[in-house]
């Protein structure tokens, strides 16, 4: 067992420094989910209450689309060079590739959900930062369970003809219980609740983030084989 | 008589959707059919003269 | 070499005997409904077709589940047949639910837990039909079906739960006396279930006998292309 977090601790740190050179992805998918917020601005009476009382659905919009340009890339980037098929050449587990991979992805989605939280802040005038530690619980778990079925969903859309655009079709549909959770959980603490208020909306994000992290860890073998 | 109409519109749709789910099948299954003939025929002129198949 | 297929003619007859007493049994034999009128009539065939949809998506997930495992692509046709005529009636859910809902409800679209996760399980069998046809490769494409049917069936009491606590709607209220109904209600209602059981088995065994001379053909197929390669390396040796 020892050995197979010791390659999932490899496959994540080996993201992360792909990563880190460049900054490519992450700089791409923050700027992306900027320009979403922006657009419900436009699209929208910019400042009214309406706004407000949307923003947590605002910011899982912009942080839903900007993860799976993400994920989307991250496989991208396995397939250039044929490098997936090196990685299951090498003696790690599926599980533990699947693990590595699902790591940095939702490293990759908290940093951007960090970027992006202050400029709802600054554009929809939601206070935030009061309830900040009572607002990471829902985010982590949504964060989590995205990054789980994401991880799965786009190592299988990487093989197909229509390649990333049949990830969001994939993954949308698939993802509502997590998405509910997360904005209502999101909601919820904005209008004062307590984590017990929302319990209900974390048992369920919960719920998602297990069962699917469980399932993806089993089922990833068979996305990877030939 | 309430509502009849909305009754009358939902079995139609049903019947419909069936009727042509199945004629969808059935054309799937004659496309098969006839591709296998198709096959089959071009085997046959192959086992005679088996140049033309290279 | 075309076989008549036993289970799906047999299924077939039982069916059509079934829908052509189904409308007696529906519009005759069972009392009109007071507040509904003809409208609770159209229960008779939407509630049989999302059985059947439920049916339809648990044996796709079974299916998939066992071909996992076993690696035998019988298992695959059947899965993906499943997964096709589940879609169908799931598609009847879609279609019927709102012309009931409109008279009823007076809006064509409610945003409750039951009506959610179907349209959900639509969303999500219309990716896997997608990732059917989309795919280069039949055999992985096969395992990825099988993927998304296992999550997809996962999902199921999930979605219901979140959309439970997201909408609480009146539904609980129009099923408790869709179920203590009336005996003549209830028979006709039962009587309409079997129908379906019939129309769908009937529908399933034909698409999967479809599915399997499908496959049988494009094995043919590869085979002769293998022949001819052999054959073309021959001619330019």
């Amino acid at each position: 067992m020892p050995t197979f977090f010791t390659h999932t601790l490899a496959i994540f740190q080996k993201d992360l420094k792909t990563e880190w050179r460049t900054k490519e992805r992450l700089s791409a998918m923050t700027f992306f989910a900027f320009l979403v917020i922006l657009i419900f601005n436009f699209a929208f009476e910019p400042g009214s209450p309406i706004m407000q009382s949307a923003a947590p659905g605002i910011f899982w919009i912009a942080t839903t689309f900007a993860g799976l340009m993400g994920l989307g890339r991250a496989f991208a980037i396995e397939k250039q060079n044929d490098c997936l098929l090196g990685l299951r050449l090498t003696p790690a587990d599926p599980g533990a590739i699947f693990l590595g991979k699902m790591l940095g992805n939702m490293v990759a989605m908290l940093l951007l959900e960090a970027l992006i939280l202050p400029i709802l802040v600054i554009f929809l005038d939601v206070e935030v930062f009061a309830v900040l530690p009572r607002l990471c619980v829902p985010i982590f778990l949504g964060t989590l369970g995205f990054a789980a079925v994401g991880t799965l969903f786009a190592a299988m859309s990487m093989n197909t003809r229509l390649q990333e655009a049949l990830l969001p079709i994939l993954t949308l549909p698939v993802l509502v219980p997590a998405l509910l959770a997360a904005v209502e959980s999101f909601r919820g603490i904005l209008e004062g609740d307590t984590l017990s208020d929302i319990f209900p909306w974390l048992k369920l994000g919960g719920a998602f983030a297990g069962l699917f992290g469980a399932a993806c860890l089993l089922l990833f073998e068979f996305v990877l084989e030939d | 008589m309430q509502y009849i109409g909305y009754m009358t519109a939902a079995y139609i749709i049903i019947w419909v959707a069936i009727l042509l789910y199945f004629l969808n099948l059935a054309k799937r299954e004659k496309d098969i059919w006839e591709e296998l003939q198709g096959l089959r025929a071009t085997l046959n002129r192959g086992e005679s003269t088996p140049q033309d198949n290279v | 070499m075309r076989r008549p297929y036993i289970p799906a003619f047999v299924f077939g007859i039982l069916a059509l005997i079934g829908l052509a007493i189904a409308p007696y049994m529906a519009l005759m034999y069972a009392g009109m409904e007071k507040d509904m009128g003809f409208a609770q009539k159209i229960f008779y065939y939407h509630v049989p077709s999302a059985f059947m949809m439920y049916i339809g998506f648990a044996l796709c997930a079974i299916f998939s589940a066992l071909y996992l495992y076993k690696k035998d692509k019988k298992y695959d046709i059947w899965a993906l047949c499943s997964a096709e005529v589940g879609l169908l009636f799931c598609t009847l859910v879609l279609l019927t639910g709102p012309i009931w809902a409109k008279p009823i409800w007076g809006t064509w679209w409610v945003w409750d837990a039951q009506l959610t996760l179907t349209l959900m399980l639509w969303l999500i069998f219309v990716a896997y039909m997608m990732l059917h046809s989309y795919s280069e490769d039949s055999l992985q494409s096969a395992k990825f079906r099988a993927v998304l049917g296992i999550i997809g069936f996962l999902d199921m009491p999930l979605i219901h739960y979140a959309t439970k606590l997201w909408r609480t709607h009146h539904p609980e209220v129009v099923r408790g006396e869709e179920f203590g109904l009336p005996l003549d209600m209830k028979i006709a209602f039962y009587f309409c279930v079997l129908t379906f059981l019939m129309l769908f088995l009937a529908i399933l065994f034909k698409r999967v006998s479809v599915e399997k001379a499908h496959d049988e053909l494009e094995s043919i197929k590869s085979e002769i292309r293998d022949r001819k390669a052999i054959l073309g390396q021959l001619g330019s040796d």
